[in-house]
């Protein structure tokens, strides 16, 4: 069993992408299960809108580096809210998260194939 | 994140229409065809990874084709203009219900609320609940600095900020996942997770 959780970055420049990168794939489940292990269930009882606030389009069209430090941590020490923004993101999500996901799908096939 | 989607590429709505026109001539049935694939491409990884999250992995490609077979056969009668990707999500989510309907699972107390306001039963963190017990184990036994540790690096605050916090010497500091290596504890971490893995498996 490989621990998702761990890889997190080093550098919290490289946060958003990171967070990005499990949004669009397939193991955002584990993540959750994870980081709930780590900081149990709604640790702050914090929604989606609490976090995103006046960043909801932005997120939703650039990503998660429109959102502040702040933000990415509380959906971290929350991270059932990954679901919900993973939700939102396949309904609202712009190009770029379109872009995201199609490219994580091919790396995810290029893996497969070896 | 960059955009690097075509901006010239027909909108998901246009897409729709030339689907739910495909009876009219063969002609039109193979420009819905690629209208189609087109749809599937743009949409399927994020449905996918949505999907990935919320059903056993073993479920996922049949559900997820289902779906696009949903899709296919509705589209022209129940599709009715607006907001594409809010009716592939609406699908999706009955989709997901009936075949949790169909596997009769166990009754499931945690609710998850949904972006939509209803609730959904959180089936995908009980597809993990091993994962998450084997760590909450691992946790339990690590020493109580090194697990206020884990959870403050994985609450994403910065090694420099928790090594702060903690007073730890910067030449202590972790550097990527190894948080356990650098504080002599890796050791110990595999240890208890093979133990933790060890009591998943029994």
């Amino acid at each position: 069993m490989k621990l998702v959780a761990l890889e997190i970055p080093d550098d919290p420049a490289l946060l958003p992408a990171w967070l990005e990168g499990h949004l669009v794939n397939t193991d955002l489940a584990a993540l959750v299960a994870e980081l709930e292990a780590v900081h149990g269930e709604q640790p702050d009882h914090l929604s989606l809108t609490d976090v995103l606030r006046d960043r909801r389009d932005a997120v939703l069209s650039r990503g998660l580096a429109a959102l502040p430090a702040e933000g990415l941590k509380s959906l971290l020490r929350n991270p059932r809210l990954l679901l919900e923004l993973q939700e939102l993101i396949l309904t609202e999500g712009g190009p770029c998260w379109l872009d995201a996901s199609a490219e994580a799908a091919g790396k995810q096939d290029d893996l497969e194939r070896v | 994140m960059a955009a690097i989607v075509n901006e010239t590429a027909r909108s998901d709505e246009e897409l729709a229409a030339e689907i739910a026109r495909r009876d009219a001539s063969e002609r039109a049935f193979r420009a819905a065809r690629e209208a189609f694939e087109g749809l599937y491409r743009r949409h399927a990884p994020l449905l996918l990874a949505f999907l990935s999250s919320r059903v056993h992995a073993s479920d996922r490609d049949d559900l997820h084709q289902d779906i696009w077979q949903r899709v296919w056969a509705s589209l022209p009668a129940q599709f009715q203009g607006g907001n594409f990707r809010a009716w592939l999500h609406q699908i999706a989510r009955n989709a997901i219900i009936d075949l949790g309907r169909k596997k009769r699972p166990a009754p499931l107390a945690d609710p998850l609320t949904l972006v939509d306001g209803r609730s959904e039963p959180a089936r995908s963190l009980l597809l993990e609940q091993e994962r998450k017990d084997a760590l909450e184990r691992c946790l339990k036994a690590l020493k109580s600095e090194l697990a206020e540790l884990v959870r403050a690096r994985l609450g994403g605050d910065s090694y420099a900020d928790v090594c702060g916090r903690l007073c730890l010497r910067p030449e202590h500091r972790p550097t990527s996942c190894s948080i356990w290596q650098r504080h002599n504890s890796k050791p110990a971490w595999r240890e208890l997770w093979d133990e933790a893995r060890r009591a998943g498996n029994s």
